[in-house]
């Protein structure tokens, strides 16, 4: 299941707060699919991923926003 | 665990081995740091709570433990100065409380507070740019479910009551050692 965040308008570390919140509610092997204009969030949603054993499947500058695809598994932090 | 069928030495140096894996897991597992941050918030500045809980939230949302220890004013910025204390204050006592600043709202700025006008226009701007207030924060850290210990000594020095820290949850009063036990078994220690 894809879940979609739109974290445009939010600035650090409110885009990250919500991933960890879709986080909590979706499965592992569940896809969070994001879009973030804060210029910290390339930056720190590979450290989110990093941190959360999350894989980042795909990471998009794009002209107003940033996209991130991100698919969930099964282990890392508890929620 | 169990043992391959052997000769009675070879069972006997097999039970040895068990007990010293067994032994060096338990050690293994007792130094490998829990996955926390703790961070001593001391000053009671607008400013500084706000570093203090951004950093919170962002390790809360990196699935951290977060362990938040209010000391002197930082615990009298984050008290909530409507709470009905549980016993009567002395005169000391509620002379101090009209001095301190009351709740998150009334914190002022580290720099540039300009009476209050300083304060005003970043909120204001904050506002504009889609920066959580600190107020959310604080929030958003309670939902996320950080651990808040307030510093027993301040409480005591400052005539609080823990029933004035309600907004922000369970709180639990201690002291210094509980502080370091939380630093050391985690992997980062903050003091703001």
């Amino acid at each position: 299941m894809e879940h979609r965040i739109d974290a445009r308008g939010m600035k650090c570390p409110r885009p990250i707060v919500e991933l960890a919140k879709a986080r909590r509610r979706a499965a592992p092997g569940d896809v969070l699919a994001i879009d973030a204009d804060d210029l910290a969030f390339a930056s720190d949603v590979v450290a989110w991923c990093e941190a959360t054993g999350a894989e980042l499947l795909d990471l998009i500058r794009g002209e107003d926003a940033t996209h991130a695809r991100i698919k969930l598994h099964s282990g890392g932090p508890s929620r | 665990m169990t043992a391959p069928v052997a000769s009675e030495p070879e069972t006997g140096e097999l039970r040895e081995l068990a007990a010293r894996i067994a032994e060096l897991e338990a050690r293994i597992a007792a130094a490998e740091p829990t996955r926390a941050v703790s961070i001593v918030c001391f000053s009671g500045e607008w400013d500084r709570l706000f570093a203090a809980f951004t950093v919170a939230n962002g390790a809360l949302a990196m699935g951290y433990e977060v362990h938040l220890f209010l000391t002197f004013w930082a615990a009298a910025a984050l008290r909530d100065p409507r709470a009905e204390p549980s016993r009567r204050r002395s005169v000391v006592e509620r002379g101090i409380a009209a001095m301190l600043p009351g709740g998150p709202r009334r914190a002022r700025l580290s720099r540039l507070h300009w009476f209050g006008l300083g304060k005003r226009f970043f909120a204001w701007r904050m506002r504009r740019r889609g920066v959580p207030a600190l107020e959310e924060l604080i929030e958003s850290a309670r939902e996320q479910g950080v651990k808040i210990h307030i510093c027993e000594t301040t409480v005591d020095l400052l005539g609080m009551v823990p029933a004035e820290f309600g907004p922000l949850g369970e709180v639990d009063c201690c002291g210094v050692t509980t502080f370091l036990r939380d630093a050391t078994r985690g992997q980062l220690a903050l003091f703001v």
